[in-house]
């Protein structure tokens, strides 16, 4: 059981990742905020039921995001959460050119970072449906391991794994659609990304 | 894709691409994690493949990470403090 006094000290630390996954969430500041502050006051409020020793931030974001589902989803629109425009786990490797760029020595990381801006990063997983972008903002922003993100969400391993996967995907294949609209990606012969780097850069 | 493409073809391959996800997220046990990462490094193709995904998920871990407005560490703070005032933890 823990005491309340000790409630700040203990949970404001996890404040910026609360705020940044709020902020994917809600896709707007004020509600993130309102949301973010929220949360604290349910968790303040529920203190003495948290087993101190026990995982803090997995119990916050559990409050963050039970929190959202309850208050904040039903004021904005969605689309069905069951269609998913979803590619395959080796979409944007072949878009990106595959075993024959892989081959030309630039790396992985350097076609992907020249393919997208961050704010497109940002727009193309606000772009998710929930319970995708949900799943993927908990494991490859917060860094929850499956079985944390199975109690925050309270759902099974399988379904983490099935959401989080389908929504990285999903995602792929989104960021590749934001790198061709600006034409950084040729979209028909997937050939290439600023191919005039690869020669400058030796 | 083309048949000498080796991520779509080899038994070696399609394992690694299945379980591409769990071993980026480190939730595979150490002898699988073991076996993937060693075909990860030997097929320059699947290697690459992986690396796509991981730079996907830097990237999207860079991206998303958000400042918190100066003044909202206080704010909650003092919404804290209003709430400890009115409701006494003894309840």
């Amino acid at each position: 059981m823990a005491d309340q006094a000790n409630f700040a000290d203990m949970a404001m630390e996890h404040m910026a990742g609360l705020y940044g996954a709020g902020l994917r969430m809600t896709r707007n500041a004020a509600d993130a905020e309102d949301l973010v502050q929220e949360t604290y006051l349910k968790a303040y409020r529920a203190f003495d039921g948290f087993t101190e020793g026990t995982n803090l931030r997995a119990w916050l974001y559990r409050i963050l995001t039970n929190t959202y589902i309850n208050q904040y989803r039903a004021k904005q629109r969605r689309p069905d959460e069951t269609e998913l425009d979803e590619g395959e786990d080796l979409y944007l490797f072949n878009k990106l050119g595959g075993e024959e760029r892989a081959n030309r020595g630039r790396s992985p990381e350097d076609e992907v970072i020249d393919l997208v801006t961050e704010a497109e990063v940002q727009q193309a997983v606000e772009e998710l449906p929930e319970i995708f972008r949900v799943a993927v903002l908990l494991a490859d922003v917060e860094g929850f391991a499956y079985k944390e993100i199975a109690e925050i969400l309270d759902i099974p391993i399988g379904t983490v794994m099935s959401r989080l996967h389908r929504g990285r995907r999903a995602l792929h294949k989104r960021l590749y659609a934001y790198g061709t609209s600006h034409g950084l990606v040729d979209a028909d012969s997937a050939d290439t990304v600023a191919s005039t780097e690869i020669t400058t850069n030796g | 894709m083309a048949e000498d493409d080796c991520t779509d073809q080899h038994p070696e391959c399609l394992e690694a691409l299945r379980q591409i996800h769990l071993y980026l997220d480190g939730e595979l046990t150490a002898e699988v994690r073991q076996q993937i990462g060693a075909h990860l490094s030997a097929c320059p193709p699947c290697g690459s493949a992986y690396g796509v995904h991981e730079a996907v998920r830097h990237l999207v871990e860079r991206s998303c990470r958000a400042e918190v407005p100066p003044e909202m560490v206080q704010r909650v703070r003092s919404a804290i403090e209003a709430v400890a005032g009115e409701a006494p933890s003894s309840i």
